[in-house]
């Protein structure tokens, strides 16, 4: 039978075992010549991984950062796009019957040398909406982005305007060309300087 | 060193390598969306450049070398663009001939409306100077032109253009 004559080859195999274990334990000496370069090498990993850690995390902060960076000015760029954009329709779209406040809004999202100058041409443009009966309303078609940082951008604004006025009691379609600085002041995003690009 | 013996354990070596992975899938995806963001970025610079090179070429012409003028304009053109134009100038060029046509295109402000790695859409104030037998001297006609521009072989070309 193949079975019992496995089963009978294993004792001398036990014997050798035995043998192994006889083996009388090295001197104290000995034994840490011998133990100490296993423990050395112990060490290699953790120290080889630690190494890497520190260098993928260095690597993952300077990288995370300029995506931050990247997303500040994303966000910055947009905030400065839509505040051209608004600032456009609030400064096309003026009328008699409502133009203090109307002119008022164009004031509060003004700064710098725009607002010096707009605040001082206000009463004779006031004057001339009233005396006309205007009733102008202003969509934007386009903006494009020129240049812009955190802080600051130049916009282009592409509007149309549709002006009721005693003249044309029906309304005239008008175009403009628009071209707005932007910049940040005190967490809000204001008017500097808006232009007609001839 | 003893007290830090722990370090050696297999436990704490799972863990370093968990750790060091992290850290490295973090850093690969924050690279990622930084290099998007920095590729839109390079495209909405490059395509700006581009626009305003193309716009001169594809909105001036002279009746004299019309046919390099269209030359000119049609490298800056691709896609269904490239055949409108053709077709466009071919028409055109009866008339610019008879009336002694010429047409000098300028850009004088250009913005990016929305910028993807792969189609930029940009904002151009054109002015087109134009003199020809009907008009006396020059006549300036201000426009508003976008364009939509995408990379061919490395180089941003018109697929579309329209007066807004």
């Amino acid at each position: 039978m193949p079975v019992r004559e496995i089963r009978t080859a294993s004792p001398p195999a036990r014997t050798v075992r035995r043998r192994v274990v006889r083996v009388p334990p090295p001197p104290p000496a000995a034994a840490e010549v011998v133990a100490a370069p296993p423990a050395r090498g112990r060490w290699l990993p953790s120290v080889a991984l630690a190494v890497l850690l520190v260098l993928a995390l260095t690597a993952a902060v300077m990288i995370g950062q300029r995506w931050y960076g990247g997303r500040q000015l994303d966000a910055a760029n947009q905030a400065a796009l839509a505040a051209a954009k608004q600032t456009t329709v609030d400064f096309l779209s003026i009328s008699a019957s409502t133009v203090d406040a109307d002119l008022q809004r164009i004031v509060g999202s003004a700064t710098g040398d725009f607002r010096d100058e707009f605040t001082r041409g206000l009463p004779q443009v006031r004057t001339a909406v009233v005396e006309n009966n205007v009733q102008s309303r202003g969509t934007v078609l386009r903006a494009g982005l020129v240049s812009g940082d955190r802080d600051s951008a130049v916009v282009l604004v592409a509007a149309d305007a549709t002006v009721r006025n005693t003249r044309a009691p029906e309304g005239r379609l008008s175009h403009y060309r628009i071209q707005i600085d932007v910049a940040l002041d005190g967490g809000r995003w204001l008017v500097s300087r808006l232009q007609f690009v001839g | 060193m003893r007290r830090l013996s722990w370090l050696t354990t297999r436990r704490a070596v799972v863990a370093l390598a968990v750790s060091v992975l992290l850290a490295l899938a973090a850093a690969g995806g924050a690279w990622s969306q930084s290099d998007r963001a920095s590729r839109r970025e390079a495209a909405g610079r490059d395509a700006l450049a581009a626009a305003t090179a193309a716009t001169a070429a594809l909105f001036s012409y002279d009746y004299r070398t019309f046919a390099a003028s269209v030359a000119n304009g049609q490298q800056f053109a691709t896609g269904a663009f490239a055949q409108e134009y053709a077709e466009t100038t071919a028409t055109l060029r009866a008339s610019a001939e008879k009336e002694q046509a010429v047409v000098r295109a300028e850009v004088s402000a250009a913005g990016v409306v929305t910028a993807a790695p792969d189609r930029v859409e940009v904002l151009l104030y054109v002015n087109q100077y134009r003199r020809n037998t009907n008009i006396d001297g020059e006549k300036v006609d201000q426009n508003r032109v976008v364009l939509i521009l995408v990379p061919v072989a490395g180089q941003w070309k018109v697929v579309a253009a329209s007066a807004i």
